[in-house]
């Protein structure tokens, strides 16, 4: 059995999808742009794969696609438009639950530095050491940002549910 | 209520993981269109600045178009009985034959892997059990009786022997890759990359029938020996196909050896001609290995796997072209598949029993795009090359291009030497292609995607997302 081109980019698509899905649901909080933004950052990643393919963590290069493209309303669009225009729709997902919209709405609000340490910290279970790395900041940097956004974000939460929950 | 933030990350984790994700080739798909979207807009742009000139570029002769698709219009394929509902949204779902029944494995959204049988001649479910399966499903075969299901996990692949009855496991392994696995009728071989370890085992009753040293690391594949004139179980997923041939061979401390997978005895062990670089690509085929050696010219090298031991050069890629897959391809041929710079893909036929000096193939003929990989045991008398632009359908002989097609293929008739051509994403014409003349002949349409769906006599059946359907084929 002969892996080729193709094999290496599905069995990496395997490997990596379910993560990189997580944190793009992290970053949006809906499940059909988190579809939308992962399939986009695979087919860029496909139309690159002979160079990717050579990276230390290719899986690193897709997760700074989807911040780009999470970030950027109009690329956002583009994206939907052009996999409804050209491919066939995917599964139904149901709508968020309270405390994820709540979650998402009050990380869109956080700086970008924060908001990539924490959703690679909470949702890929990223080491301190790790996310300083991918980030290209000191470890205490890092922990600066983590810190802080957890304190921005509990108040952020405690706010929106204010009377209902508490939140540590 | 109460909640921290783990908590509220954790349902959102949850909730991440129950988004249904396309499958890669839809990815790889859609980055094909994207790149050529691009290259078709600078291509308008380049004539708009030239001043209406003419810039028309064409891919290599043909085969370049896909084959015309039979009208959708088709009278429907009649079911054998209702769809057999799973009771839910399966990301994965994988069916195989047992007897009179169809087992079908199949995950839902959350990840739980349940299994069910259902009778060929009446199709409803049968009892729904729970398996030990865990990760993303990605094949499964019946063999000895056992139902064998391999999963792709974070740590790499796990292969589970199943109870077909009961979904109980009968025993589990795990390797690094699928490429530490060969599975062959009775037995299954793998190697543990960390001690190097190769191991034998019984399909059947998942006892442990021999152990050798190999070598650690990620290393050369295991390889079954496929055999040109045998029909083995198509590939499902990244694992297969299943060979009744009788070696695994392999590269242990710079020697090709080959094992008899039901005791381990060495039946071939030879040193190597050159030393590995590591970036090499194997196949075993006929009784020999051959071994993709990169280089600005590729090489490709053959050992035969018998008394003789012979080794020889028996392909050399022409300079500036790269090389893809190789695949055996009838008796004494083996199948390369490169493409160049500009990414224009061909396949070429070599006589690997002629002198290698001679350098000349049995046949050449260009594929519709870039080649994604060769099909393996599912044609006799054909072969399938799949391309970003379609499969390609060859019968072995000069000129013996058959048609390009856009959606899955599987084996059909092997007297006849035909495959049935299947609709790519939704509902679609399913049509026999026949290798030697070339005709098709539009079988009719099903309401369901065709990738996994398989003929099985008169049935062709076919695990959906939501349910298990069984139609009716006409006779040919």
């Amino acid at each position: 059995m002969t892996e080729t081109r193709a094999d290496a980019f599905d069995a990496f698509y395997r490997d990596t999808s379910r993560r990189l899905t997580r944190y793009a649901y992290g970053l949006t909080g809906d499940a059909g742009e988190a579809q939308d933004l992962v399939q986009e950052a695979y087919a860029r990643a496909w139309q690159r794969w002979r160079r990717l393919a050579a990276y230390d963590d290719p899986e690193a290069w897709l997760r700074l696609v989807v911040n780009r493209l999470s970030s950027d309303r109009w690329r956002r669009i583009g994206v939907r438009r052009a996999r409804e225009a050209a491919a066939a729709p995917l599964p139904p997902v149901g709508p968020p639950s309270e405390n994820t919209v709540l979650l998402v709405r009050a990380m869109r609000e956080l700086p970008a530095d924060q908001r990539r340490a924490l959703a690679l910290h909470y949702l890929l279970d990223r080491s301190v050491a790790d996310i300083a790395r991918e980030l290209g900041a000191a470890e205490g940097t890092v922990k600066s940002w983590l810190s802080r956004g957890r304190t921005t974000l509990a108040a952020a939460l405690l706010t929106d549910r204010e009377g209902v929950r508490n939140v540590r | 209520m109460s909640a921290d933030l783990d908590q509220v990350f954790a349902e959102l984790r949850g909730e991440a993981d129950t988004v249904p994700l396309a499958s890669p080739a839809a990815a790889r798909r859609r980055g094909t269109r994207r790149t050529r979207s691009r290259s078709m807009a600078a291509a308008a742009l380049a004539v708009c600045l030239v001043g209406g000139g003419t810039a028309w570029f064409l891919r290599p002769q043909t085969p370049a178009r896909p084959a015309p698709t039979a009208t959708t219009t088709a009278r429907a394929l009649p079911r054998a009985g209702q769809p057999v509902e799973y009771g839910g949204q399966a990301r994965a779902a994988k069916t195989v034959l047992l007897g009179n029944s169809a087992y079908t494995v199949w995950q839902d959204t959350a990840g739980t892997v349940r299994l069910f049988a259902a009778p060929l001649d009446r199709p409803a479910a049968g009892p729904m059990r729970a398996t030990a399966v865990t990760g993303d499903l990605d094949g499964a075969y019946t063999l000895e009786g056992t139902l064998v299901a391999g999963a792709r996990q974070s740590t790499g692949y796990h292969v589970w022997g199943l109870d077909p009855g009961t979904g109980t496991t009968r025993w589990d392994f795990a390797v690094a890759s699928p490429a530490d696995l060969a599975l062959f009728s009775q037995y299954a071989v793998h190697r543990d990359r960390q001690s190097g370890l190769i191991t034998g085992l019984a399909v059947g009753t998942g006892k442990v029938m021999w152990t050798t040293p190999g070598d650690p690391g990620p290393g050369v594949p295991l390889l079954p020996v496929t055999a040109w004139d045998r029909q083995s179980k198509p590939a499902s997923g990244s694992i297969g196909p299943v060979q009744p041939s009788p070696q695994a061979v392999t590269i242990i401390g710079g020697r090709v050896v080959a094992l008899e997978p039901e005791t381990g005895d060495r039946v071939f062990d030879q040193p190597l001609a050159e030393p590995l670089v590591g970036t090499e690509a194997y196949a075993a085929w006929d009784g020999r290995l051959f071994i993709l050696r990169p280089g600005d010219r590729y090489e490709i090298v053959m050992t035969k796997l018998d008394a003789s031991g012979e080794s020889k050069l028996v392909w050399t890629g022409d300079a500036g072209r790269t090389f893809q897959s190789m695949h055996g391809c009838g008796q004494h041929r083996l199948c390369v598949a490169d493409e160049d710079a500009a990414g224009a893909g061909q396949v070429t036929a070599v006589d690997y029993t002629l002198d290698t000096a001679a350098n000349a193939p049995d046949w050449s003929a260009p594929l519709p795009g870039r080649v994604t990989g060769m099909a393996g045991g599912i044609l006799v008398g054909g072969l399938a090359v799949t391309t970003d632009a379609g499969t390609a359908l060859f019968r072995l002989q000069p000129g013996g291009f058959v048609a390009t097609e856009p959606g899955p293929l599987a084996s059909y008739d092997e007297s006849d030497r035909s495959v049935l051509a299947l609709p790519a994403t939704a509902g679609g014409p399913v049509t026999r292609v026949v290798f030697r003349s070339g005709q098709r002949q539009l079988l009719g349409s099903i309401p369901v995607p065709g990738a996994g769906c398989f003929p099985a006599g008169y049935r062709l059946i076919c695990p959906g997302s939501t349910s298990l359907s069984i139609f009716q084929l006409p006779p040919t």
